[in-house]
């Protein structure tokens, strides 16, 4: 593997230590384990860029958000889907503009062929000025391009990476391992600042081995009790305690069931702003009922929640002394 | 520490996870970083570097858990890892007339520097089983200078009374010299069980059993064939009994009632159900080209395995023709049956139209009897005619008809792959890539029946 003098990251103390990023995210209302702050803090130390998987809903899209935050770095995302390709994640040349100046252009072509003899010498005077058509000022960044060109350094984020073909994981893998892109037109393009780049997956397909190489990576998982009720305070303050910890309760149970959809920690979340508006102290059967479609997405899922109702709840109240 | 972080991949390695080179050197930066200090920040920062699946991570996390157990500090907590000196003497300073007695006294590291270095000498490399581990503990203290130690201890116990070092350094250094032998024999086992043992089996086979099929080296064959025979054995004992539980259980009515006639319609003969019917046929077809070979071997392995809690099994493979295989079957162990099978029917262009054609003619009666018919393969048919048609008759007359495929969906319909067209036909299509997804279907299938 070349390895090329990479530019130097933005000096920093905010990401001095695992300790200081997990503060400063909290801060910022996202909670996370030690586990995330030590990977992100090796990602941007050792220049890595960091493979994110886990179930949805888990707070992946939202870690990068987060740094871009902390770190006052422009967000740029390239949200993948099936048959993205280069024009839409790397460049394109703007047609239209082009084919407009031609057009602008034709009455010149008289004047500037004026003395010409022959074929070739026009061709060759025509060739002169051609390469003006693929220059900067006819070329459309695309978010890849755009994290390299970045002027005061980027958080490059490729979220669902696993949504894209396989064929694209290869575009990625230049501009990975060493920051730089190569357009044909132009040229080579080096990173001016080494963008932060996070890329996430749902495992809807495993992310080749080659990419994965080239990356940290970070598995979150859904969080314990303890992690969740951190995360809930922090998004919906207003909750009290003992309605916090019954609702977490309920929640933890409720995915040891054999769901097609377990409620992810947005879901917490909605619930716990649910209840909130229901004036809610503490979890009982009806409201329980009431709300569990704000929890689970499937019919069957609400379905085989009621049925274990009485357990959740006594296992959400024993939770919450 | 390069030491520890190059012995720590290889034990990942050998527990199944694929760590490359250059993974190994992000490890080592990472580490430099980090520091050796905070084993759980060691373990996050390894995490991070070196296991990246889901799977990794928990086959990481067992091997990580066993290898940084080691030394154990003297009041039970585990210690840093091997590089960071323990500050934790484990003997008196004894004077030391023997190079072993000399480690007496000096840190835990170093002695486990010593252990390990002795233990490769002895060639704890080459152990190969559990019950070789006191052999290799006694070459390992040999190979520490076990002998001069203790004749050092015997030449101390008899020093005269009042002379310095006396008897009670004696003592001391046996006493450390009984916690040595202790330590020895704790490392040859923990090396077992790290490299080679029982344990480090297991997590192997728990990865090649979510491992993708057609990736398998040649070497794991063996293993997963037999996985293979073991679950297939399982739930073929768990399908047994349900199923004889079943057939006790259930009153037959009419058949009760008309025994009664000849009691004058006293019921005390009571019939049951009984499932001895004539019971229906699972036909399996299987494309035995290159590209789904591997799958083609585990399924009928399976299938096979589950012996008689399944229905008959009639068996076809294919690659450019048609051919039925439960005879070989029915005489060979499967595996030879399979050699035989590729050997005499394998090889050609794949022609999934034909043999469509040739299955319907082959088993019509079955499929009137209610057969369900399982189809292995990738549906990639050189652009040939796929005989739809002969598909959909199929699947009209099956009971169930479920295709398996090893290309995830995304594939389905690229490049010569029919399989968008023949998903109309079957009851079901499911992408089937490793053991763990066959045992899936194939508890499915047991349960369904
Ligand atoms: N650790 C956390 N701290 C604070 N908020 C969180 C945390 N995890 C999740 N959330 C909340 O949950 C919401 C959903 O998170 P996010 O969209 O990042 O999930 P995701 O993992 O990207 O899911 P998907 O796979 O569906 O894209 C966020 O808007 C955020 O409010
Ligand atoms: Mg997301």
């Amino acid at each position: 593997m070349s390895r090329t003098v990479l530019p130097p990251p933005l000096p920093t103390a905010l990401m001095d230590s695992p300790a200081d990023i997990r503060a400063g995210f909290e801060e910022a209302h996202y909670i996370c384990s030690a586990q995330v702050a030590t990977t992100v803090y090796l990602a941007y130390q050792l220049q890595k860029p960091v493979l994110v998987e886990g179930p949805p809903g888990v707070g992946k899209t939202e870690l990068a958000k987060t740094l871009a935050q902390y770190l006052s770095l422009p967000l740029i995302r390239l949200q993948c889907y099936e048959g993205l390709d280069e024009s839409k994640a790397l460049y394109e040349w703007k047609y239209g503009k082009q084919l407009l100046y031609t057009q602008v252009l034709k009455d010149q072509l008289g004047d500037l062929l004026k003395g010409a003899h022959g074929l070739a010498e026009s061709v060759a005077r025509l060739h002169e000025f051609g390469d003006i058509f693929y220059s900067e000022e006819f070329l459309e960044p695309r978010p890849l391009l755009k994290a390299m060109r970045a002027e005061q350094g980027a958080l490059l984020l490729i979220d669902e990476i696993d949504k894209a073909d396989q064929e694209f994981e290869s575009l990625l893998l230049e501009m990975l391992s060493d920051y730089q892109l190569s357009v044909p037109e132009i040229g080579t393009v080096r990173a001016r600042h080494t963008p932060l780049v996070v890329l996430t997956s749902n495992s809807t397909r495993e992310v080749s081995d080659a990419l994965k190489r080239r990356c940290l990576h970070l598995y979150i998982p859904f969080p314990d009790a303890v992690l969740e009720n951190r995360i809930v305070r922090a998004q919906v303050p207003e909750v009290t305690d003992a309605l916090r910890a019954q609702l977490v309760g309920f929640v933890q149970a409720l995915r040891e069931l054999d769901l097609k959809k377990p409620p992810a920690v947005s879901e917490s979340i909605d619930w716990a702003r649910a209840l909130l508006l229901l004036h809610a102290r503490a979890l009982d059967d009806v409201l329980v009922r009431q709300t569990l479609n704000v929890l689970l997405k499937f019919e069957d899922d609400i379905q085989a929640a009621a049925e274990n109702l009485p357990a959740l709840l006594a296992g959400a109240r024993a939770a919450a002394p | 520490m390069e030491r520890t972080l190059t012995d720590f991949v290889r034990v990942l390695r050998n527990a199944g996870v694929r760590v490359s080179p250059a993974e190994t050197l992000d490890a080592a930066s990472a580490l430099a970083l980090a520091g050796y200090g905070d084993r759980e920040l060691v373990r996050q920062v390894l995490a991070a570097t070196l296991a990246k699946t889901i799977d990794d991570k928990q086959l990481f996390d067992d091997c990580f858990t066993r290898f940084f157990a080691w030394p154990e500090s003297a009041d039970g907590a585990p210690a840093a890892p091997r590089s960071e000196p323990a500050p934790a003497p484990l003997a008196p300073a004894a004077p030391g007339a023997t190079p072993l007695a000399g480690l007496a006294g000096t840190d835990d590291a170093a002695l486990v520097l010593a252990i390990d270095a002795a233990a490769r000498g002895a060639g704890i490399d080459a152990m190969s089983s559990f019950t070789q581990r006191g052999l290799y503990t006694r070459r390992t203290l040999e190979a520490l200078g076990w002998q001069a130690l203790q004749e050092r201890i015997l030449e101390l116990e008899q020093a005269p009374p009042g002379a310095e070092p006396g008897r009670a350094a004696g003592l001391a250094l046996k006493q450390w010299s009984d916690l040595l032998r202790e330590r020895v024999r704790e490392h040859v086992e923990r090396h077992y069980l790290l490299f080679a043992g029982a344990q480090a089996r297991e997590l192997r086979e728990s990865v090649l059993r979510s491992a993708r099929l057609s990736q398998l080296e040649e070497r794991d064959l063996e293993q997963i064939t037999r996985i293979v025979r073991r679950i297939a054995r399982r739930l073929a004992a768990r399908y047994a009994t349900r199923r004889r539980e079943h057939r006790r259980g259930l009153l037959d009515v009419p058949r009760t009632l008309r025994a009664g006639v000849a009691h004058d319609g006293l019921l005390f003969e009571p019939r049951w159900k009984s499932r001895r019917r004539d019971r229906p046929a699972l036909i399996a077809l299987c494309d035995i080209s290159g590209s789904v070979r591997a799958y083609a071997r585990f399924l009928l392995l399976f299938l096979y395995g589950l012996g008689d809690v399944l229905p008959r099994v009639r068996s076809f493979v294919f690659s450019s023709r048609l051919a039925e295989v439960s005879e070989l079957f029915a005489q060979h162990p499967p595996e030879v049956a399979l050699a035989l099978a590729q050997r005499l029917h394998g090889g050609g262009s794949t022609d999934y139209g034909a043999a469509l054609r040739a299955l319907l003619e082959a088993s019509g009666r079955e499929l009137d009897g209610g057969a369900s018919v399982v189809i292995l393969g990738d549906a990639r048919n050189n652009r040939g005619d796929p005989a739809l048609a002969a598909l959909r008759e199929i699947g009209r007359r099956a009971r169930r008809l479920v295709w398996l495929t090893p290309e995830p969906e995304s594939l389905w319909g690229t490049g010569d792959s029919e399989m968008l067209r023949y998903r109309g036909a079957c009851s079901e299509v499911r992408v089937v890539q490793s053991i763990r997804q066959l045992e899936r279907f194939a508890d499915d299938l047991l349960r369904r029946d």
